[in-house]
């Protein structure tokens, strides 16, 4: 895990630190002080500043309960609910987990189970994306359009 | 037909497949060339990150898939898919090629990977996707997300976008497309892992 970027993302709710996994243009979002509730002003602030850096997707790792709250909220705002999620992992009590990267920027939770939700932008934003830089032969392709 | 993943001491299997068709992407390798693709799967075995799921017919082999793990960031990349038919219609060899890349979804999901890369231009990832989605059980169980688009002639300057590309395409941009099993197909592999996990459902 090289070359690390580390941002802060804070506004009078909430602050969030997020690290870039560059060799996978992945990033990882750490909620610093998830007891307010409006989380959405700051997720959308993060996501506008790695979108421009061409990162698409990012994980939270966090208990199920909550991280369940975070993708509901998500689904609330028109920005953020342009992400769909899935759960990559399971993290036991007081263990880390086999893959590296999800060991970032938290430590051993030693009274829950962690749960790895990872957020993707959808294809169809990716889509008009990619087509905004004119690229040969793309035109962008949609699961349900091949069907 | 029998299809399975060989081992490190199969690996003249690869080389007996490299001396029926020696070209990988349209280009013929030499066997010196060969001999240092089959050993960097070699190294890649010893150090459980080259996975590769072979059919068989008569003991002899027909077809691979070489994968690339990647523990990390818990990402598999399909780096190569060989068969000796190469001449047979892509919707006769879909049909052979579907227990292979069955087997190896089988194999990566139960080892937690569950998000798995493919390069190739967007024409052919659609007449692929098109046709294996017919022939294959899993492979519509995932989602797929165009990660990059890299043009013609250079390269997406992202290691794990890059690696197994032996040179860059010259004759048509690549899209290197991410397939990501759906939400409902996890929940069953993860709560194995834990049995207090609800495992929720995507409802977005």
């Amino acid at each position: 895990m090289q070359d690390r970027e580390h941002h802060v993302f804070r506004n009078d709710i909430l602050e969030c630190r997020t690290i870039s996994v560059p060799e996978f243009m992945i990033h990882c979002v750490s909620i610093i002080n998830p007891n307010n509730q409006n989380i959405l002003p700051t997720f959308v602030e993060l996501c506008k500043t790695m979108e421009n850096k061409k990162y698409y997707k990012f994980w939270i790792s966090n208990t199920e309960e909550f991280l369940n709250k975070v993708s509901a909220e998500f689904q609330s705002d028109n920005f953020m609910k342009r992400y769909k999620w899935y759960d990559e992992d399971i993290i036991p009590v007081g263990k880390q987990s086999k893959f590296a990267a999800y060991n970032l920027n938290r430590n051993i939770n030693y009274t829950n189970e962690i749960v790895v939700r990872i957020f993707v932008l959808s294809q169809q934003e990716r889509i008009e994306l990619f087509r905004e830089l004119n690229y040969d032969n793309y035109s962008g392709t949609l699961i349900e359009n091949l069907k | 037909m029998e299809t399975r993943a060989i081992t490190i001491n199969e690996l003249h299997y690869v080389k007996f497949m490299f001396n029926i068709d020696s070209r990988i992407e349209k280009k013929s390798f030499t066997s010196e060339q060969i001999d240092r693709f089959i050993l960097h799967l070699k190294y890649g075995m010893e150090k459980n990150t080259t996975l590769i799921v072979m059919s068989f017919i008569d003991d002899e082999p027909i077809q691979m898939y070489v994968t690339y793990l990647f523990e990390k960031v818990a990402t598999a990349y399909i780096g190569l898919v060989k068969t000796i038919k190469t001449s047979v219609h892509f919707k006769t060899s879909a049909k052979m090629l579907a227990p292979a890349f069955d087997l190896l979804t089988e194999i990566l999901q139960e080892s937690g990977y569950y998000k798995v890369l493919m390069t190739a231009s967007e024409r052919n990832h659609n007449i692929r996707n098109l046709i294996m989605c017919q022939c294959s059980k899993h492979l519509g169980n995932y989602d797929w997300y165009d990660e990059v688009v890299v043009p013609k002639g250079d390269r997406a300057g992202v290691y794990i976008y890059d690696i197994n590309r032996l040179s860059v395409n010259t004759e048509s941009s690549v899209v290197v497309r991410m397939f990501v099993l759906k939400q409902e197909y996890r929940i069953p592999l993860l709560k194995k892992l834990n049995l207090t996990y609800l495992g929720t459902s995507y409802a977005g």
